[in-house]
């Protein structure tokens, strides 16, 4: 007479068990931070001419060039620069 | 009844369990004290280290650049945010390298966007992969780390006290990154996809591709094509703290146990950029840039 409540206990009690367990494990304190680069290789071959920086603002830009997978900004848009206003200002 | 009573017990350390969980939530400073409206989709607004020595990657930056830390320490994580004149200017995690593999510390930019979850969706569209899942920080939004089409590993970051505003980075701040591909062309079509940005070819002398990319008419970064005889050929992104003077920062990193990668030299903007890697391997970028506009553009 009792076995139907009893299953439905057990079967509760074993979805309890189970959400205990993933909360426990759960590392919510954690951080998703980053993750490492592949090992072995190192910098170099940085030419003359290799340049990764901004410009100062009016950079002329090339006339013509071959064909982008992008869409370039207007060719009558000089390539901007970086922000120049101090901290507050 | 006695099952009864069972169940009650669980839901009880459940409970407590799951309050255990939730009394120490991983709390990052927001981005931008107090809050601001600006937002400004494409800008690299974070930057995290992944450090396996935080002690010796604290001494080390402290030393170089005057950063002080704030530890956090949850669970198993261990984190230092770092700040300069009060402000915070990124982040050390400690993660030990997985036992077995040879892995290289690194510096991880995390770039604006408004909604994580679209920048994930239109990231995958265009051949990126997920790193690491979107996750909300209390005070900080929602974050995820993906690897773009070459595998550059970048962050996405949706501020929820906003952006930080445009404005100069101070000495011992960030103030530039590139990313160095393969094909900055179709690099460069996958970034504009993702943020929107203008794109600008710029003029080379080397022969290379190098585009500069932009939002709300700044520039926010550039990509540069890998040289074909560097030895570090895997497409990656690289973060530069604002100097003075690079020569005297160069030698005093390798003083603090560093090494210089690339020399100290005259960039496209008249200052000098170099390449150092702290004690760990974790490379970044110096670069000059004076608050004047006296320095002219080399030729």
């Amino acid at each position: 007479m009792n076995i139907v409540p009893r299953r439905w206990g057990v079967s509760a009690l074993g979805l309890v068990l189970l959400t205990v367990l993933s909360a426990c494990t759960v590392t919510g304190g954690g951080y998703v931070g980053g993750v490492y680069e592949p090992y072995g290789n190192d910098y170099g071959g940085w030419g003359p001419g290799y340049h990764v920086a901004p410009s100062r603002r009016g950079e002329r830009r090339p006339e013509q060039s071959a064909p982008h997978a992008y869409r370039p900004a207007p060719r009558s848009r000089p390539a901007p620069s970086i922000p120049t206003r101090p901290h507050g200002r | 009844m006695k099952a009864i009573r069972s169940i009650l017990y669980a839901i009880l350390l459940s409970a407590a369990c799951a309050a255990t969980v939730m009394a120490a939530p991983f709390e990052l400073p927001p981005l931008v004290e107090p809050a601001n409206a600006e937002h400004h989709v494409g800008k690299v607004i974070w930057v995290d280290l992944v450090t396996p020595d935080l002690a010796s990657a604290k001494r080390f930056y402290s030393g170089l650049f005057g950063w002080t830390f704030r530890d956090i320490h949850v669970g198993k994580t261990d984190y230092a945010v770092a700040f300069l004149d009060g402000r915070p200017v990124g982040g050390l995690l400690h993660q030990r390298v997985p036992p077995g593999e040879q892995r290289r510390p690194a510096w991880l930019a995390f770039i604006a966007v408004r909604d994580v979850d679209a920048a994930k969706r239109t990231a995958l569209e265009h051949g990126a992969k997920v790193v690491k899942e979107p996750r909300s920080y209390p005070r900080r939004g929602s974050q995820a780390v993906f690897a773009d089409p070459e595998g550059a590993v970048f962050g996405v970051l949706a501020s929820s006290s906003g952006d930080p505003s445009d404005s100069l980075a101070a000495p011992g701040e960030w103030i530039w990154s590139s990313l160095h591909a393969q094909d900055p062309d179709k690099d460069a079509a996958f970034y504009q996809a993702l943020f929107g940005y203008d794109v600008f070819d710029v003029p080379s002398d080397d022969g290379l591709d190098h585009v500069i990319l932009s939002t709300d008419d700044y520039a926010r970064a550039s990509i540069n094509a890998l040289p074909s005889h560097s030895s570090r050929r895997h497409p990656h992104w690289l973060n530069f703290v604002r100097v003075v003077d690079a020569v005297d920062v160069a030698a005093k990193a390798v003083a603090l146990g560093g090494r210089v990668l690339v020399e100290p030299h005259i960039d496209r903007h008249g200052g000098k950029v170099a390449v150092v890697a702290d004690p760990t391997g974790a490379t970044f970028g110096l670069m000059e840039w004076s608050d004047t506009d006296s320095k002219k553009e080399p030729k």
